[in-house]
């Protein structure tokens, strides 16, 4: 699908307002543009996942589009921040993974974290807290946790996602 | 894959408010307002501006810190969405120019020339400590009102928060301060500006990440 920037403007006009029609076809313009923004910039195994990342920062950022300026820019400068991010993030993983050894966690602390994560995560569903365990805990890749769950990765994704909302809003609330 | 990603998407979908940047403005100006009333019930109006006739170097180092806070507020707003070639640079350029007071300080220190009531004035480190405070007030006030938003480039949206709250709680300080000259604020009124700066700077991309 390709649209012109005035229409999908209008488009994410009518979805800050509410329309989820007009939400849909925004988020399935900004997959077929990121697809070919991230194509070249990261290996193309990893292109669905940062464009699924990047559709995820549109959703939650939508508020911040201003309807009297053009969109691509603003899906730009999130793509771009997204980018950055993901180069970031594998730069440490790379870089700094070896010296976060047990040693530098206090064991006091560490239980007293865990606790405190498995008690939240008895709060939201199940499947949302399996899915925020076994990848953002425990270190599994999407792919790995989709499997030991038999869900689908995107739905692994999702679960990530809307289980962390709660979570913030749970730890809010408290 | 991502059919069901979008699909699962609209699911969550519902209307938002729009990010409004007023809020920032109007944060600026509340603590401004605020800081120089604590300032005035704490230390009293510098005289000369409640006759109406400021000196000239207040009336200087006033309309620095002004531009100074208002460039790197304009700038914060600018930053505080998404958008690709906004230089929003301005901030830049005035700090540049407001650099006049610290080199004037350097260059009394390496001749010789800076009066040592300067430096050992007890108004010194009140001005650095009410200046940091009422800067604290307004950086995380703004810092609250950007969580809503989506800046893209955190390192520079740092340095904005820290030289607007910066400049503009050493404004709200400034109107009760009984220092004069431009060594004086080159060295209090820098390092009040420079320790917001440094701090906002380091700890703003943490808070706003998103």
């Amino acid at each position: 699908m390709r649209i012109d920037d005035s229409s999908i403007a209008r488009l994410m006009a009518l979805s800050q307002a509410g329309d989820s029609a007009a939400h849909e076809a925004v988020l399935r313009a900004c997959r077929t543009w990121l697809t070919r923004y991230f194509s070249g910039k990261i290996p193309s195994d990893q292109i669905e996942d940062l464009v699924q990342e990047t559709l995820i920062s549109v959703h939650r950022k939508r508020a911040t589009y201003d309807a009297t300026r053009p969109f691509i820019p603003w899906l730009a400068a999130i793509a771009r921040y997204r980018w950055i991010d993901r180069l970031r993030t594998v730069y440490r993983q790379e870089n700094n993974a070896p010296e976060m050894g047990m040693d530098s966690i206090d064991p006091e602390e560490e239980i007293s974290a865990s606790i405190s994560i498995e008690r939240m995560l008895q709060l939201i569903p199940s499947k949302q807290s399996e899915a925020i365990r076994l990848v953002k805990l425990r270190g599994h890749s999407i792919a790995e946790a989709a499997e030991m769950t038999t869900q689908s990765e995107s739905a692994v994704k999702m679960n990530i996602f809307r289980g962390i909302r709660r979570l913030s809003a749970l730890v809010e609330e408290e | 894959m991502t059919d069901d990603f979008i699909t699962a998407l609209v699911a969550d979908h519902r209307a938002v408010r729009p990010f409004r940047v007023w809020p920032g403005w109007a944060i600026a100006a509340t603590g401004v307002v605020a800081g120089a009333i604590a300032c005035h019930l704490a230390f009293g109006i510098r005289p000369d501006i409640l006759t109406g006739a400021p000196s000239e170097s207040v009336l200087i180092r006033s309309a620095a810190l002004l531009i100074v806070g208002l460039a790197s507020l304009f700038a914060t707003v600018s930053l505080s969405r998404p958008g690709v070639g906004k230089a929003a640079d301005g901030w830049l350029w005035v700090g540049a120019f407001a650099t006049i007071f610290p080199l004037t300080a350097i260059f009394y220190f390496a001749t010789g020339r800076m009066p040592d009531y300067i430096i050992h004035a007890s108004s010194g480190i009140r001005c650095l400590i009410a200046s940091t405070l009422i800067a604290l007030a307004i950086g995380t006030g703004l810092v609250t009102w950007l969580r809503r938003a989506a800046p893209v480039r955190p390192s520079r949206i740092g340095w904005t928060v820290g030289l607007a709250s910066g400049a503009l709680g050493t404004l709200a300080y400034s109107l009760t301060c009984p220092g004069s000259g431009m060594a004086y604020p080159g060295v209090w009124y820098t390092g009040a500006v420079m320790i917001s700066a440094l701090a906002w700077r380091f700890t703003v991309p943490r808070l706003l990440r998103w």
